[in-house]
């Protein structure tokens, strides 16, 4: 699959065309990359080369593939896309807090599919830092309203528990 | 009308014994509410499909009902001060038709607001520390608990404090927002559970361990709808500040693997099911083992520490007797007030108080509906003879929780005078029903009409005393919402062919020894149902052992034989 002319990415506060190539099951792989291959055949025969190859690899999940699977691959990847087959799927969610928290991923963590501007602020907050928005309607949306909350009540940013323990520590000092 | 939203409280100001929003609470609700009025314009706009729509007014408890929008307005733990309460009368006068409906989850439904003037209510609802976030969609909903939380004598402690704690950890929570399906937590601190925590997604029962240190017995996949299951028991002691980490991670189980193919088959119930309790118990276990939780616990603990310091009784008086000469002297020369007394009033911890329960029941009403002057005249009653607390039960009535013995019959009058003293609390006419036909855009039969003419039938008081105990709960789908599976007498209403048909349950019971309702026999059509309850009224009253054998102990000694003998003997 070539690149999209569809779509832009939005990530580090802006929106870029998108670099990563979608590699199907069966087409070459690129000497450089970078290309998201599916778990399937990172796992595949080819694993071998992905692991000490040359080539910048991403690998794309489908909510029921297994993140332990990626174990052996964790420092060759350089991006992870989730797929949320419909908005109101909330399995990804919990995929990224497991790959950021448990499993220590450090880099780019990518939501793909129905990726909608109401549902920015909490893919950030659990890891995603890169969003694949489609072009027309959703993109309008996208660059019409951000109002994000700045008070949260849970990990994994700081919480509203924990700004209220700063300022009972403010206390006990003065 | 408008003028008079913002007016001042009546009566002597006082500050309930509940949750205050600190400065974070209050931004957090602000800015939510500026968010969906910016949602709702852009929905206007056209930059929003309906489909898209759809679960961002849901998080914010708004439905798109039979005939117009419904919002649902949360009320956490059914605690609402005098304040909230007036506001709530306030905003069914300007933006509904003059009322409000308080359902079974301890919320309180506005049936006809204006999708444009929802930010505005919204606001209304922030001023007084009020939202309606997670009242709906796939996500945390109201936590429930006892109605008599923090005034029960036989409470172990009162759970309404973690109830806080897990509303904020649950609000818009980034990872649970978009569940498989809805989920409801319920807490008990009494033993005599009634907070029907068995049939609920999760289920806590508050316990202390072998120390005295305080926890949870935590329950999972209960819940009633199309299949009613009972929850079952995950784990039997948890320390108590252990509590977010692990009702997170049987969330994070629910979240990963719960059913998201069917629709029906999404409840957390359906998972642990079908996974077995030992493969499910098995599965959070290792999720939570797999984290790091002391510094969450640390902080539950401090945070835990704060909240319940709003909680801590103020303003009762001393040393009070245990009994008032004034009410014992009522109750001796007013029959009436003596009727109501027995029904409605319960002991209270401290003495020379007592608990006084307001039926939202009145024969031939809605059950749960109450006017904008019926609010006022509670939140008033609240402010001058209440502790400026109001509480809202599940079954659908409402709860002065500290009331002064000696005022006790100067609120009877004022609550009779508002319409407000009928005197049938846990009676056959104290009943639990959906909204129904009337305004549900899934139901299969009417509902309230099936309440009111039941409750007509059994409208003599003397009668309803001499069956006792007897909760009938009625649902106008297999979604449940009338609890009818839990109800001793349950009703549910289906369509067959077109026509109405009422299919009833016996045995369910939502305390704690929950039980589930079984079918009966086949159904009864719309004019013959209040017949057929009343058959098995008499059924019971003709062969108990005495008034001492309840409608439920009279069913489990006897099954079902005598009434279908009674109901399809006939026929
Ligand atoms: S039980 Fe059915 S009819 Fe009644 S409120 Fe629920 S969905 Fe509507």
């Amino acid at each position: 699959m070539q690149h999209d002319e569809n779509r832009l990415v939005f990530q580090d506060g802006q929106f870029t065309d998108d670099v990563w190539v979608d590699l199907p099951d069966d087409g070459p792989i690129p000497v450089e990359g970078p290309a998201i291959v599916t778990l399937v055949r990172l796992a595949g025969d080819d694993g071998e080369y992905f692991l000490h190859g040359g080539c910048r690899i991403g690998v794309r999940l489908r909510p029921e593939d297994r993140l332990g699977d990626l174990v052996p691959w964790m420092a060759r990847l350089e991006l992870i896309a989730l797929n949320f087959e419909k908005f109101t799927d909330g399995r990804p969610y919990s995929a990224a807090r497991l790959l950021r928290e448990r499993m220590g991923y450090r880099g780019r963590l990518r939501a793909t599919g129905e990726v909608l501007v109401d549902q920015y602020a909490a893919m950030r907050r659990c890891g995603f830092d890169s969003f694949v928005v489609a072009k027309g309607r959703a993109l309008r949306s996208w660059q019409a309203a951000r109002i994000e909350m700045s008070v949260r009540y849970q990990a994994p940013q700081e919480s509203v528990l924990e700004r209220r323990h700063a300022r009972r520590a403010v206390l006990e000092v003065a | 009308m408008s003028a008079t939203v913002l007016e001042a409280p009546v009566g002597a100001s006082v500050t309930p014994a509940t949750y205050c929003y600190d400065a974070f609470d209050k931004q957090f609700v602000a800015e939510r509410t500026a968010q969906f009025r910016d949602q709702v314009e852009r929905r206007l706009a056209g930059l929003l499909t309906e489909e898209q729509f759809k679960p961002l007014r849901l998080m914010n408890g708004v439905y798109l009902q039979l005939h117009a929008y419904m919002l649902r307005v949360a009320i956490p733990y059914g605690t609402l001060s005098a304040v909230q309460l007036r506001r709530l009368a306030d905003i069914a006068e300007r933006f509904d038709k003059g009322y409000g409906h308080f359902t079974t989850r301890q919320n309180l439904q506005f049936n006809w607001p204006r999708l444009v003037e929802i930010p505005d209510i919204l606001e209304q609802l922030a001023e007084v520390e009020m939202h309606a976030i997670q009242t709906s969609g796939n996500c945390i909903r109201n936590v429930t608990t006892d109605q008599w939380a923090g005034v029960a004598a036989d409470e172990i402690m009162d759970p309404r404090p973690w109830c806080e704690l897990l509303r904020q950890w649950s609000s818009l929570h980034p990872e649970f927002s978009f569940l498989p399906r809805k989920f409801k937590i319920a807490v008990t601190g009494s033993p005599v559970d009634r907070a029907a925590v068995a049939t609920h997604d999760i289920g806590l029962r508050m316990k202390r361990d072998g120390e005295g240190r305080p926890g949870f017995e935590v329950l999972a996949g209960g819940g009633l709808g199309r299949t009613p299951i009972l929850a079952r028991t995950v784990r039997a002691f948890l320390p108590a500040d252990e509590l977010l980490a692990y009702v997170g991670a049987i969330l994070r189980v629910y979240n990963r693997f719960g059913r998201r193919d069917n629709k029906f088959k999404a409840r957390i119930k359906i998972l642990v099911h079908e996974q077995g309790i030992e493969a499910f118990r098995a599965a959070v276990e290792a999720e939570y083992a797999a984290g790091e939780h002391a510094a969450e616990a640390a902080l539950t603990r401090a945070e835990l520490a704060r909240i319940q310091a709003h909680f801590q009784p103020i303003g009762y008086e001393d040393d009070l007797p245990e009994r008032d000469p004034g009410f014992d002297r009522a109750v001796f020369e007013d029959e009436v007030f003596a009727g109501w007394v027995r029904g409605n009033l319960v002991r209270h911890k401290v003495p020379g108080y007592a608990i006084v329960n307001i039926s939202l029941k009145p024969v031939g009403g809605i059950p749960g509906d109450a006017t904008a002057a019926q609010m006022r005249t509670v939140a008033d009653l609240a402010e001058r003879h209440g502790l400026g607390e109001i509480r809202v039960t599940h079954e659908q009535n409402l709860v002065l929780p500290h009331v002064r013995l000696r005022d006790v019959h100067a609120v009877w009058e004022a609550l009779g005078e508002a319409g407000l003293a009928t005197p049938n609390l846990g009676l056959i006419s104290d009943i639990i029903a959906c909204p129904g036909m009337d305004y549900c855009a899934l139901a299969t039969a009417r509902s309230i009409p099936v309440a009111q003419a039941v409750a007509r039938r059994f409208a003599d008081l003397d009668r309803q005393r001499q069956i006792g105990d007897l909760k009938i709960k009625i649902s106008g789908c297999i979604n449940a919402c009338g609890h009818h599976h839990v109800g001793h007498i349950g009703i549910l209403g289906l369509e067959k062919k077109g026509v109405e048909s009422y299919q009833i349950t016996l045995g369910g019971d939502a305390g704690a020894d929950a039980a589930i309702g079984k079918i009966l026999g086949p159904g009864f059509a719309y004019d013959e149902i209040t017949d057929a309850v009343e058959t098995i009224v008499d059924t019971y009253l003709q062969g108990r052992n005495g008034p001492g054998e309840t409608f439920l102990a009279f069913h489990a000694r006897v099954g079902a034989a005598p009434f279908k003998e009674a109901l399809y003997a006939a026929r």
